[in-house]
C-alpha cells in the first residue's frame, strides 16, 4: 500500500520519505521523458464557427455567420447554445442561423407564377396553389400558397399555408452564380438535409468554367512558377501548364495565353483538369461550407447513401464539401 | 552500508538514464514525423493532388487557398474557414494517414 509518509532510511542515516522519492525523482523524470498521453479538449476550436486569428484578439473582428464580437476567449457566440444577437434588427435568433429580417424591403423572393418579387420575409400568396414559387435568395421551391421562410425560420413574416417537405435553406455565398445549381441538385440538397435533420447549408462554389480555370492556372503560374504547379496536376492539367509555357516562351499577352490555355483544357476534357469544371448541364458540381454544416457526420453518411449523388469528398481531403451530382 | 548507498544513487542513476535516453528517442522521431508531413499528397500518383502539406499551412491546389495548420504530437488541426479540423496522423509505410473518430483518409506521396 502506498503511503507517502514511509521513509526510505540509508544505513548512512540519509533519509528520504516515498511522496519526496516519487516528487523529486520519479515524477520529474517521468514527466520529462515520457509524453504523457492526454485528450485535448479544445474548447474554442470544437465552438467557434467564425473566423479569428488565435493568438491575435486584435483580428478577431465579427463572426460572419451572426454579426457578433467574439468574447474574451474567441469564441464565436454563434456556436453557444444561448441565442445570438441578429446584426441587423437585434432579434434574438437561433446561433449559427441566418436572421433573414436583413432582406425586409430588399426584395428577393420572386414567384414564377404571378411575376411579382417580394420581400422574402412576406408570405407571397398568388393565386397558383401547388405551383412552382421559387425564393432565388435562398434557393428554395415552394407550394406558393406558402411562405417557405416566414414558416421555417419561426419568425415574424406573414405566415399562412403548411412547409412542404422540402424545407430546408440552401444559402448561396457571396458572389456565387446560383443559377448553375439545378432543380435536380437542389431536391437532392433538400433529401440530404432532411436525412441528416439538418435545416440550411451554405454553397460557397458552384461548377468552374474553363475560362476561370484557366485564369486561374494562369495566375498561379505566373506567381508560383510552372514547375511548382505541375507538382499539383496529373497529365491533363500538365498539358494546360504545358500551353502556358509554349505561351510565355512566344512572349505571348496573358489574354493570348489564357486562350491557349482554355483550348487546351477544352481538348483534354474541362473535368480531367479539375473537379470543379464541368458542364453544369451535365453534372452540378458544388461546394458547401462545413461551418454552415450543424451535424457533419450525419450530412456525410447522408451524402454517401444518397443514390443521387456521383461523387463526393469530405474534408480533410477536401477543405468543404465537394458534391458532384449527374443532371 | 556505503555499498548500499552506492548501490541505490547507482540505481537512480540507471532508471533516470533510461528515461532520458527514451526521451532523446522519442522527440527526435516526432521532430522527423512533422518534418515528414511535408510534401504532395494526393489520392494516387495519376490524379490531381489533393493538398500540398507546407510547414505551417496546406495549399489545396483546387481551391487555390492555403490554411493555416498546427501539429501537437500526433494531432493535426487545420484552420479552415470557420472551423478547424481535428484528426490523427500517422504514416503507414509511404502513405500519410489522416484519421478521425470516423473515418481514415490514406493519401500517397506525390512529390517530396
Amino acid at each position: 500500500m502506498y503511503n507517502p509518509d514511509e521513509v526510505f532510511e540509508t544505513s548512512s542515516g540519509f533519509k528520504l520519505l516515498t511522496s519526496d522519492f516519487l516528487i523529486f525523482v520519479l515524477m520529474p523524470a517521468i514527466q520529462t521523458t515520457t509524453s504523457i498521453s492526454r485528450y485535448t479538449s479544445d474548447a474554442r476550436a470544437q465552438s467557434y464557427t467564425g473566423e479569428y486569428n488565435p493568438g491575435n484578439p486584435t483580428t478577431w473582428g465579427t463572426c460572419p455567420l451572426c454579426g457578433c464580437s467574439f468574447d474574451s476567449s474567441g469564441n464565436c457566440c454563434c456556436g453557444g447554445v444561448n441565442g445570438c444577437g441578429c446584426q441587423y434588427c437585434g432579434a434574438t435568433i437561433t446561433c449559427g442561423s441566418t436572421c433573414y429580417c436583413q432582406y425586409w424591403n430588399g426584395g428577393g423572393c420572386h414567384c414564377d407564377n404571378c411575376g411579382t418579387d417580394y420581400d422574402c420575409y412576406s408570405c407571397h400568396d398568388c393565386n397558383s396553389y401547388n405551383g412552382p414559387c421559387y425564393c432565388s435568395t435562398h434557393g428554395i421551391s415552394y407550394d406558393c400558397t406558402s411562405c417557405p421562410l416566414c414558416n421555417n425560420s419561426g419568425e415574424g413574416g406573414g405566415g399562412g399555408g403548411t412547409p412542404g417537405e422540402n424545407t430546408g435553406l440552401i444559402n448561396f455565398g457571396e458572389g456565387i452564380n446560383s443559377e448553375t445549381v439545378s432543380q435536380i441538385t437542389r431536391n437532392i440538397l433538400q433529401e440530404v438535409m432532411s436525412c441528416a435533420g439538418i435545416t440550411s447549408l451554405r454553397i460557397t462554389s458552384t461548377t468552374r468554367t474553363p475560362e476561370s480555370q484557366a485564369s486561374a492556372m494562369y495566375d498561379n503560374c505566373e506567381n508560383l512558377g510552372a514547375t511548382n504547379q505541375k507538382d499539383l496536376y496529373a497529365n491533363a492539367g500538365d498539358q494546360v501548364i504545358d500551353a502556358y509555357s509554349q505561351g510565355k516562351a512566344q512572349n505571348l499577352s496573358r489574354d493570348q495565353i489564357i486562350q491557349m490555355m482554355i483550348s487546351k483544357i477544352n481538348e483534354v476534357g474541362p473535368t480531367n483538369v479539375s473537379k470543379h469544371c464541368a458542364n453544369p448541364d451535365v453534372l452540378n458540381v458544388i461546394d458547401i461550407s462545413p461551418s454552415s454544416i450543424s451535424n457533419q457526420g450525419a450530412f456525410e453518411n447522408c451524402l454517401a447513401s444518397n443514390p443521387g449523388i456521383s461523387n463526393f469528398i469530405a474534408p480533410p481531403t477536401d477543405p468543404v464539401f465537394h458534391i458532384e451530382i449527374p443532371q | 552500508m556505503k555499498s548500499k548507498i552506492l548501490k541505490s544513487i547507482v540505481l537512480i542513476l540507471i532508471v533516470s538514464l533510461f528515461f532520458m535516453c527514451q526521451n532523446t528517442k522519442s522527440k527526435v522521431t516526432k521532430a522527423d514525423e512533422k518534418d515528414k508531413l511535408v510534401g504532395v499528397w494526393g489520392p494516387s500518383i495519376n490524379e490531381n493532388a489533393s493538398f500540398r502539406i507546407q510547414p505551417d499551412s496546406i495549399y489545396y491546389p483546387e481551391y487555390f487557398k492555403s490554411y493555416k495548420y498546427t501539429t501537437r504530437k500526433d494531432s493535426i488541426f487545420i484552420h479552415f474557414d470557420g472551423w478547424i479540423f481535428k484528426g490523427i496522423f500517422c504514416f503507414r509505410n509511404d502513405s500519410l494517414v489522416l484519421k478521425t473518430q470516423d473515418k481514415e483518409n490514406v493519401y500517397v506521396r506525390i512529390v517530396e
